[in-house]
């Protein structure tokens, strides 16, 4: 006997008749699939980005929290400042997010962004830092104004792409939202006219 | 199915693919049962229908983003189901036992008689028995999650074909049922 009120469909597939331990080891599975398994050799991979962002936020640190004092030109070390400030804190972020996916060996789908907006950064403050490394020296004797300007400059490409990130992101997000109340929407009055048919029909 | 089920499938495509965790799982959810019954009807051992399903989502999470009729999503799932299913079968068993169960269908005494399709325990037990040419043609209808259209679109056959198909099928699993009725009687 079946129950009535029962589609055919709904009654054919209570008739599957499941095995409730393949389906425990299944279902795990399925939602991982949104997440990224992580090979040996990637978490190694990965574990080593954490080490080259962790020696970097070392680095960065010092300048960060405990300034030069003996820059003459204050504009050009409040830059310099700022600019290990926010390394810092980019390392840090990266050093987290590279770090949890190499230990826990998952690239988890809602890690994604953040790990492209850190890298991102990671790639601006590199630039600088060849900068420093390679112009520093060379500038450093004739004008400090010069490095603030080629800092001010980075700054600006970086604050720039961010920006342009941030706008394609808020442009994204608003197109999908919109979409989504559009289809709402669509749905409630699909739902009403369910309702109103299956009324007059009575 | 309904005007309101489309709206739903593609808010639900939408959601999956601005990357919401619960959208998927919503997805998986109210679709694993029925894919899991269409790829089980394809593939016998329960351990490989599983393994086909868990493959089809790796497929299905995959191409979502690049679904462009996402209210034709139910379509679109059967058909990656059919795909993986029949790849899964290729490798296991080659083409050749493909086309012998397929040709296995004449074997059976097709009668007239009129049966009652609503008996979802006879018809679940009828399904076993028939060819899989048209088990899989009637596993769609009876689901009722696709039309006519939609499930020439996943067999990839005309239409025509499908109607044949179901005729033929209805027939035979008419005279299964009859037969096996018959035996207990």
């Amino acid at each position: 006997m079946h129950k009535p009120d029962k589609t055919l469909r709904e009654r054919l597939l209570e008739m599957e008749t499941l095995n409730a331990t393949q389906q425990e080891v299944h279902r795990p599975h399925v939602q991982a699939i949104l997440d990224t398994r992580l090979s040996g050799a990637k978490r190694v991979g990965f574990a080593t980005l954490a080490l080259v962002g962790l020696l970097t936020a070392i680095c960065l640190g010092k300048p960060a929290f405990d300034p030069p004092r003996n820059w003459d030109e204050a504009v050009a070390a409040l830059l310099y400042r700022l600019f290990a400030i926010f390394g810092f804190f980019a390392c840090v972020a990266w050093v987290i997010l590279t770090g949890w996916a190499a230990f826990s060996g998952v690239l988890r789908r809602t890690h994604r962004p953040w790990i492209v907006a850190t890298t991102l950064a990671m790639g601006f403050i590199y630039l600088a830092l060849l900068a420093f490394v390679f112009v520093l020296p060379v500038v450093h004797e004739e004008s400090m104004a010069l490095l603030g300007t080629q800092l001010t400059l980075m700054a600006f490409f970086l604050l720039n792409t961010i920006g342009l990130c941030v706008v394609l992101g808020t442009v994204y997000r608003g197109q999908f939202r919109s979409e989504e109340k559009l289809l709402e929407i669509e749905y409630r009055l699909a739902d009403l006219a369910e309702k109103i048919d299956r009324g007059s029909t009575r | 199915m309904t005007e309101k089920e489309r709206i739903y499938c593609e808010l639900l495509v939408l959601r999956c693919r601005r990357g919401q965790r619960a959208a998927w799982e919503e997805l998986v959810q109210t679709w694993e049962r029925p894919l899991f019954y269409y790829i089980h009807r394809l593939i016998d051992n329960e351990d490989d229908a599983r393994q086909v399903l868990q493959q089809s989502w790796v497929s299905i999470l995959q191409g979502l983003g690049k679904l462009r009729e996402p209210r034709k999503l139910p379509a679109w799932l059967y058909r990656i189901a059919r795909t993986t299913a029949l790849t899964h079968l290729r490798r296991r068993y080659g083409e050749r036992a493909l086309c012998q169960n397929g040709e296995a269908t004449t074997a059976v005494d097709v009668t007239d008689g009129q049966l009652d399709f609503d008996n979802a325990e006879q018809i679940h037990y009828g399904l076993g028995r028939l060819s899989l040419i048209h088990r899989e043609v009637l596993t769609l209808f009876f689901l009722q999650d696709l039309s006519i259209e939609e499930i020439a679109g996943v067999l990839e056959v005309p239409v025509g074909t499908v109607k044949s198909r179901l005729h033929h099928a209805k027939r035979m699993l008419r005279a299964i049922l009859e037969r096996e009725e018959s035996s207990h009687a």
